[in-house]
């Protein structure tokens, strides 16, 4: 996944490193600048873009009504997918491009879709529910980019309105409306007939309110976790390394962290071996700097300008 | 749901624009910090990146040419980027095509003759579709391709055109480009000659020719455009060197450390 | 992917100056195409074409299957490309060159996208049954100009394929075998058909028609897809040689004369074809 780097650049990063000087100025724990926009997509419900230095995900997400089958279960559905450009990796074959892409793919589905299946995702219960699809696409890579990719997708979640529906009972002749209610809106009784299915039968179709506004947030959008990749080269840690930097760690653990505090998940990348103590030390370090990230995240997100148009949310601290 | 009219009768299309109007063009030059030259070009809300590498030693040797360089195209398409989600395979034969396209456009305009046995690598990045996919990438080419450095006989600039009933429009959106004929064209503004035409919906002959001239003519107007931009671009380039450094060039994002 | 040897530079020099004197080294004049020809096998929709050494075969089969949901209404037409190495050391089996992938997206464009055909008329019954078509065009010798040869085998095919009567009684759906009832066209609503340009030498000229070799050496090539009725169906001309307009322009009216020359062509085979086939008992 890295550029190739000489023994000697290795070395001399890493010496860096333990000294705690890195070749950017910044210090152990410092990131580098964090840049947040949302609405950067007209055509997708919500929609994000994050750089961390020069690394740059944009991630939309797109609503798709879907009917339910029998034994689906009474949840929201989410898919995803994550495309890396070849100008953000241009010394990879296409190859090792799209097992990257897999490897990133999967890392949103295991830690960030199964949370997204929130009921207020149905629309009527048993029949119909929006899809969200949860795509990101990789302009640019310079280190980090679990960080920046969970960063994206995160504010495109927030930036995600779900459109306000309301139930439609089609009235056939002869029977009453069944009035059992509708997802997120209230039933009416529209008194068409419905030809395509199956006379009779009473079905159940909605239709789209018009509202002045844009539409509901996703519940729980405000907990959805962040991650964050520490660095581990023994005795030090580091945060936001760069390509370079990320070269030279030999353990890198991924940090799924909600900013309550919980921990959805851990990963560790690297082939170096870890002593449980050590572990220990960087999860405890590791919340701690994720809490504080998502919480700034948050706020910065809270802020009322930031619903418009490629705006961006300006400095992080 | 009430047919769509292309133009009322206060004569203005359906987003407000008069028949020959543009939409807002904008275009952003080295918007890669990896590539040679990269440029951002928007057409309202059709948004499309070109990234340019080389010209460089081909990866694939076999593919070199002794005296000239080769000019690869690759196209890839955001599965947000239309009206419905969709994921595109690589394989996909019109994503193929539209860069078969593309290459064949750039490689008469760019002086390949002076790099012989290296590659010219263009990837383009769709991200927003909102109409007019063929011009923005053109666009948004040969702005990377000026971005590189790479010498080039000309500007290539695109545009497309449509024809209602008897009104010929520039610049269509999606919705117009599935209800009315249309053409893309892109031409060398110095010399005023053609090098892309290309129209996939059913018009007759005699209506064709004032469509066509016309999307030429849009195309030179959009030239002055581009090449204010690229002249901005290297004006401020210059200063920041004569200043010594004072701005960063991207001042105007206002980031700070976590 | 193995490359095709280049024209050598003398070969080059000779095409290039006949061209300018207004000779091709096949002794045509720039404007003329080579002959077409059509034959017609056995069976209704089987169609062979030729141009100079250039052959293409369309096979038009009929099947009946469901709609998809999204066109209930609309039978569906399925044109698939068959390119072998038969037809020139350059192509390969599995991986689709450049050249071929614009040749096949020009055919869809041409009989698919122009809505040649009349789909709605291939329905039978509603969101149950539609007559699916298979157009396959077999690419058999490249000698130039593939596109023009193939979109007129196209056509042809189309024209003469004939799909089994059928008959609907509330749901139930009879098929007549050819021996009871005579099987019927197709309805097509025009009959668009490629034609070629390429433009040579240093002066561009513009010869129709090119050979193989031509199509090596051009500057440049250019399709436009016409019908009879003078309306252009699509028109590519990806990249190459910059042109000024009025050079496009003639182009497209050369195009116009030539299409007309090719549906008579079509036609008249058609008809001939006809005197010797018993399609109809009456």
């Amino acid at each position: 996944m890295a550029q190739p780097l000489s023994k000697a650049e290795s070395s001399y990063t890493a010496a860096g490193l333990l000294n705690s000087q890195r070749p950017d100025g910044r210090s152990l724990l410092d990131y580098r600048p964090i840049t947040l926009a949302t609405g950067v997509a007209p055509t997708a419900n919500g929609s994000a873009r994050a750089r961390i230095g020069d690394t740059d995900v944009v991630v939309a997400v797109k609503l798709d009504m879907q009917r339910m089958d029998e034994e689906d279960e009474e949840e929201g559905r989410c898919v995803c997918s994550v495309e890396c450009s070849p100008s953000a990796f241009p010394h990879l074959d296409r190859d090792a491009l799209s097992d990257l892409s897999t490897d990133l793919t999967d890392h949103l589905r295991t830690y960030l879709t199964p949370l997204l299946t929130s009921p207020q995702l149905l629309i009527i219960p048993h029949a119909r529910r929006w899809q969200l699809a949860v795509d990101a696409l990789v302009l640019a890579h310079s280190g980090n980019l679990h960080d920046t990719l969970f960063a994206a997708a995160r504010s495109a979640l927030w930036d995600l309105r779900l459109p306000r529906t309301r139930g439609v009972v089609y009235d056939a002749p002869g029977t009453g409306v069944g009035g059992d209610g509708s997802g997120t809106g209230s039933v009416e009784r529209a008194g068409v007939l419905d030809h395509m299915r199956g006379m009779g039968r009473q079905a159940v179709d909605f239709e789209l309110e018009d509202g002045a506004d844009e539409g509901l947030p996703l519940e729980g959008r405000d907990d959805l976790p962040v991650c964050l990749t520490m660095n581990l080269l023994s005795p030090v840690y580091y945060l936001d390394a760069t390509s370079v930097e990320e070269a030279c760690s030999p353990t890198r653990l991924l940090l799924f962290v909600r900013p309550s505090g919980t921990l959805c998940g851990i990963q560790k990348l690297g082939s170096a071996e870890l002593h449980p103590s050590e572990l220990k030390q960087a999860l405890q370090e590791g919340v701690k700097h994720a809490k504080e990230m998502a919480g700034t995240m948050n706020r910065r997100l809270r802020e009322p300008t930031t619903r418009s148009l490629g705006s961006n949310l300006g400095p992080f601290s | 749901m009430s047919r769509f009219e292309p133009l009322n009768a206060g004569n203005l299309r359906s987003d407000g624009r008069r028949p020959l109007e543009l939409r807002s063009f904008s275009a952003q030059l080295t918007t890669h910090p990896s590539a040679d030259g990269s440029a951002s070009v928007s057409h309202g809300l059709t948004q499309v990146t070109a990234c340019v590498y080389g010209p460089r030693e081909a990866k694939n040797r076999g593919q070199t040419m002794h005296d000239r360089a080769l000019v690869n195209v690759e196209v890839s398409v955001a599965p947000w980027a239309g009206e419905m989600r969709r994921q595109r395979a690589r394989g996909d034969k019109r994503t193929l095509e539209f860069a078969a396209s593309i290459k064949a456009t750039f490689e008469p305009v760019i002086q390949t003759t002076l790099y012989p046995r290296s590659e010219i690598h263009i990837h383009i990045h769709v991200l927003q579709l909102d109409g007019g996919l063929l011009q923005a990438s053109i666009n948004a080419t040969t702005l990377a391709l000026i971005d590189a450095g790479i010498p080039m006989l000309d500007y290539v600039s695109s545009l497309s055109a449509g024809l209602y009933l008897t009104t010929a429009m520039l610049d269509l959106t999606s919705i117009e480009e599935s209800d009315l004929p249309s053409v893309t064209v892109a031409v060398l503004p110095r010399s005023g000659k053609v090098t892309l035409v290309s129209m996939e919906t059913r018009l007759h002959v005699d209506r064709f020719e004032e469509m066509f001239k016309l999307a030429m003519e849009g195309g030179k107007v959009l030239r002055g455009e581009m090449d204010r931009i690229v002249r901005e671009r290297t004006a401020a380039l210059a200063r920041q060197m004569e200043g010594g450094g004072g701005t960063k060039e991207e001042d105007k994002m206002d980031t700070d450390d976590l | 992917m193995p490359r095709e040897a280049e024209p050598s530079i003398n070969q080059r020099d000779f095409v290039f100056s006949a061209v300018q004197q207004g000779i091709r080294v096949d002794g045509r004049t720039p404007l003329q195409a080579r002959q077409i020809a059509i034959c017609f096998g056995n069976e209704l929709g089987w169609v062979e074409c030729s141009l100079g050494k250039t052959r293409v075969i369309a096979q038009v089969t009929a099947t009946v299957t469901r709609p998809s949901p999204e066109r209930p209404f609309e039978g569906i037409l399925l044109i698939t490309t068959e390119f072998s190495p038969m037809a020139s050391s350059a192509y390969e089996t599995g991986r689709p060159s450049e050249e071929e992938v614009t040749i096949s997206r020009m055919l869809e464009k041409t009989i698919r996208r122009s809505e040649a055909l009349d789909r709605e008329a291939l329905c039978i019954l509603t969101g149950k049954k539609v007559w699916a078509l298979r157009l396959t065009l077999h690419f058999l010798s490249d000698e130039g100009d593939l596109l023009d040869c193939a979109s007129v085998a196209a056509i042809t095919a189309l024209r003469h394929f004939r799909k089994p009567d059928v008959e609907v009684v509330g749901d139930e759906v009879t098929i007549f075998s050819p021996e009871e009832r005579a099987p019927v066209p197709l309805s097509l609503h025009h009959q668009p058909m490629c034609v070629s340009f390429a433009f040579l030498g240093p002066a561009n000229v513009l010869v129709v028609d090119p050979t193989h070799l031509e199509e090596q050496l051009a500057n440049g090539t250019m399709s436009i897809s016409l019908n009879a009725q003078r309306e252009i169906c699509v028109l590519q001309k990806a990249g190459g040689v910059a042109l000024p307009a009025d050079e496009v322009m003639r182009a497209v009216n050369i195009a116009v004369f030539r299409v007309r020359e090719l549906s008579d062509i079509v036609s008249r085979a058609l008809e001939e074809d006809s005197k010797t086939r018993v399609i109809e008992v009456r």
